[in-house]
């Protein structure tokens, strides 16, 4: 199963493994969202 | 006079150059469907102060936040307050985080990517200040602190959920 894709400047790749786990835990330790509506103000 | 003051074929000096407040460091074009966005080499000695606004790029999810986290610095020492109200609410309410990013920096929906950002210091080896204008479902100003006395030189944009796509991302470092 391919990660999601990861820009650095000019450069778009996979994330790696290690990127992948520090996004699932950022995306973990988030708050709740507060745009969960579609406002689109 | 205001200065400086540009008019055609003027020739234009030092002097006037080093009045202009806001002078535009670097510009990003976002990709397609990535998940997060760095840019490298924003900050630097010649600017203590920075404006970042990203527009023009839409987000896979209807609406989701999006934070900022500085290059490298991956821990929770990022403690952010938001103000904020939805229309028509008539009340202001507060949120508070700590965690690994800067939180409610701006807002992806699909129809429009939108951030405007001030960091304080973030080259300097002192703790990095942040305030952001936050939109989703509502409106907000949110303020925080990086509580770590480090220098950095690059930032990630990062949408709670989905992807960005398109879009550029400008960094303006403001005259010392």
């Amino acid at each position: 199963m391919s990660k999601p894709l990861i820009q650095i400047d000019d450069l778009i790749r996979e994330m790696t493994d290690e990127e992948h786990a520090q996004y699932l835990a950022d995306q973990a330790n988030a708050p709740a969202p507060l745009g969960a509506e579609n406002d689109n103000q | 006079m205001p200065v400086p003051d540009f008019s055609p074929g003027e020739v234009l000096s030092a002097g006037a150059m080093d009045q202009v407040g806001l002078w535009l460091v670097k510009s990003q074009t976002v990709g397609t469907g990535v998940s997060s966005v760095t840019v490298t080499g924003a900050f630097s000695s010649a600017y203590d102060n920075y404006r970042i606004t990203f527009t023009g790029g839409v987000s896979s999810a209807a609406s989701t936040d999006l934070s900022l986290q500085l290059v490298g610095a991956t821990g929770n020492n990022y403690d952010t307050v938001l103000f904020y109200t939805t229309f028509g609410a008539g009340t202001i309410a507060v949120a508070s985080t700590t965690t690994s990013n800067f939180a409610w920096a701006g807002q992806g929906t699909n129809q429009g990517a939108t951030q405007m950002i001030d960091l304080l210091k973030p080259f300097l080896a002192e703790p990095t200040r942040y305030s952001s204008q936050f939109w989703a479902g509502g409106v907000g100003y949110a303020q925080g602190r990086h509580t770590l006395a480090t220098s950095y030189t690059g930032f990630t944009i990062i949408p709670a959920s989905g992807t960005l796509t398109g879009g550029t991302i400008s960094v303006y470092g403001y005259k010392k």
